[in-house]
């Protein structure tokens, strides 16, 4: 079964959600932004019809992909699920926790799914990370260090990225993966101790968690890089065995690259997501997760804005 | 010139002494109020053991590896007897302690030094350098890790909160905290530990570390300073700093220094070094500034400084309540 997706939004994340759409086999029908200019543009780049309502979009397909500005996440996706069609959308899920509990709410009266693009789950080294963990192989998970770090954004979405009430900032926008992935493996947090540095679209942001469980997560995530850096890195240490990643397999110098292993992972997602709109899959990350992730980035904002460790409320 | 060692149980004891016959100097003696632990240690080291009254009087200058517990004793002995002292780190169980001895050796007009080798390594100096010249532009952050194998399987004083004041971050914090320190060229505003003890539980202190700080002038760093490197690895440890700041990013690794051989037989993997690195370094600046008789590079305040960071982190940690 095809699914026929309604992309929201004509940025960046729209640009990717579409290729991995295709790549994953469904089929991407229209798409919808408020400004006339950028959903032009954006239809022609991607050979894509452009409706002018979310009602429009609606009408025309069966999933509402949200990519827009997180803070208005909670807005659209209210108004997709009253529209009865199941709902993807960007991480983080909102900009706080009150709008991610609307969302749900929202979606489960209507009776239609909620995904989260947690994109950083779908990567198959950290999938394959997980299962080992899972299956008990590296033992009582210790200390684990990740690390996010990219240049600044250039090009529009400076505008909403770099207004920290509209983004979230570094904590929200990018470090959110790698919290998400410490709860993944390590279970909810309690304590947060975070601090940061820079503003605007150069920030650079780290954490250290306290798991239930008795783990502890170091966390870095930066904007602060050179202009088109980006590089992840994680290690795991359990008391049976230790996991760490390498340097990427494509390293370039002075050149910018038509492909990316990040296609494949997009992709994957996507192919996750049509698998469960089917009823054929269980999701890897719900709603509620991506709402818990949520609350230790927002803990972590409010523990680098006082300048103390913080407890995280609310965490199941 | 002639040196004695007070205290042998520091696992760096050994390798201080094989380096300092290199440079051609004489080790003298040693003492340790453990008898049995220095008959062994002498045995191994070839070092004649001694009381530490002969010591103080054959000896021209000190090196105190003993338990952190026993720093201040020794430093008092040492400094009455007017002889330079190259201490291990960290200084002291507690800040006060710590500042005692510091005074304790000026009030006696002797040369203290800390031993924090990585200050000698090519690549800490070069970034100091670097830094000082204002060529990074605002630092953001300084990311290190300095993680080990769990030491105490040799030495088991590393995991007695008594003797050692802590677990791992009493071990290794010191080093990248006064790397920082030396690099920004300021103490932190901020510094907080968040700590465990799920690899090897029954140690008693803690065994993994990480810790955040925050400098005057607004730059962040976080130090990995965990015993969580496998017994058997190819290397007992990491060392290794990002630097982010206004010019762009600085990746270093002080454990690069090394080659890789592989055993055709066994297929063990093992990393050589050479003999001569920052450790041996550190200890001819030890004697080249007792021979002066001047202030050596790494000082006994860096150590206060350094050491200090450790402690706020070991005592700002509050194990959340399960």
């Amino acid at each position: 079964m095809t699914l026929r997706i309604g992309i929201v939004g004509s940025g960046r994340m729209a640009s990717v959600h579409v290729a991995a759409w295709r790549r994953a086999g469904q089929t991407v029908s229209l798409v919808f932004s408020p400004s006339p200019e950028s959903r032009r543009r954006f239809s022609e780049a991607h050979g894509l019809p452009s409706v002018s309502s979310l009602e429009e979009v609606a009408a025309g397909c069966d999933v509402i992909d949200v990519c827009t500005p997180t803070d208005t996440h909670c807005r659209i996706v209210v108004a997709a699920a009253t529209l009865g069609r199941h709902v993807v959308v960007e991480k983080p899920i909102a900009l706080t926790v009150e709008e991610a509990e609307r969302m749900s709410e929202a979606c489960r009266l209507a009776g239609v799914a909620l995904l989260v693009a947690h994109v950083a789950r779908f990567d198959p080294r950290i999938r394959l990370v997980h299962e080992r963990a899972a299956a008990g192989e590296l033992g009582n998970l210790a200390v684990m260090r990740f690390q996010r770090l990219s240049g600044p954004t250039t090009g529009s979405a400076a505008d909403w990225l770099g207004d920290d009430a509209r983004s979230g900032g570094v904590i929200l926008d990018l470090m959110i993966h790698d919290i998400d992935l410490a709860c993944w493996l390590a279970g909810p947090v309690t304590h947060v101790d975070a601090a940061t540095v820079g503003s605007g679209i150069s920030q650079h942001a780290i954490a250290a968690l306290s798991h239930a469980s008795g783990t502890i997560t170091s966390l870095e995530a930066s904007w602060s890089r050179p202009i088109g850096d980006f590089r992840t890195f994680f290690e795991i240490v359990g008391d049976r065995a230790t996991a760490q990643s390498v340097d990427p397999g494509v390293r370039s110098a002075g050149i910018t690259l038509p492909f990316d292993g990040a296609d494949a992972v997009y992709a994957a997602q996507f192919l996750h997501f049509a698998l469960v709109l089917e009823g054929r899959a269980e999701p890897v990350v719900t709603e509620a997760e991506a709402t818990v992730a949520l609350a230790v980035a927002l803990a972590a904002t409010r523990s680098a804005r006082t300048a103390r460790p913080v407890l995280v409320g609310g965490a199941s | 010139m002639r040196i004695g060692f007070a205290g042998i149980v520091h696992v760096h004891a050994i390798d201080y002494a094989a380096s300092l016959r290199r440079l051609g100097h004489e080790v003298v003696g040693a003492f340790d109020a453990d008898a049995v632990a220095l008959a062994a240690w002498c045995a191994r080291s070839a070092v004649p053991a001694s009381s530490l009254e002969d010591l103080l009087e054959s000896a021209e200058a000190m090196i105190v590896t003993s338990a952190t517990n026993e720093h201040l004793t020794y430093a008092v002995r040492i400094a009455s007897a007017g002889l330079p002292i190259l201490m291990e780190k960290p200084l002291a169980t507690s800040l006060p302690d710590a500042a005692e001895i510091v005074r304790v050796c000026a009030e006696a007009g002797v040369t203290l030094m800390t031993a924090l080798p990585m200050r000698f390594s090519a690549a800490a100096i070069g970034i100091r350098e670097w830094m000082a010249g204002g060529a990074a532009g605002d630092v953001l952050c300084l990311s290190g890790v300095n993680q080990s194998l769990y030491p105490a399987v040799e030495a088991d004083w590393f995991a007695d909160a008594e003797r050692a004041g802590g677990g791992a971050v009493m071990d290794h914090v010191v080093h990248l905290a006064d790397l920082y320190s030396w690099w920004l060229d300021a103490a932190p505003t901020r510094v907080h530990g968040t700590m465990n003890s799920v690899l090897y539980p029954d140690a008693g202190v803690d065994t993994a570390c990480l810790v955040t700080l925050r400098y005057p002038g607004g730059q962040l760093a976080i130090i990995d300073a965990s015993w969580s490197r496998p017994q058997n690895d190819v290397v007992f440890g990491t060392f290794a700093v990002t630097i982010t700041c206004g010019a762009g990013v600085v990746d270093v690794d002080a454990m690069a220094d090394h080659v890789v051989v592989v055993d055709a037989e066994t297929s063990r993997t093992s990393w050589i070094f050479a003999s001569d690195g920052p450790a041996e370094t550190m200890l001819a600046e030890f004697v080249a500034a007792a021979l002066e008789d001047r202030e050596p590079s790494v000082t006994g305040a860096d150590g206060l400084r350094a050491s200090a960071v450790a402690l706020a982190a070991r005592d700002s940690w509050r194990a959340p309540a399960r």
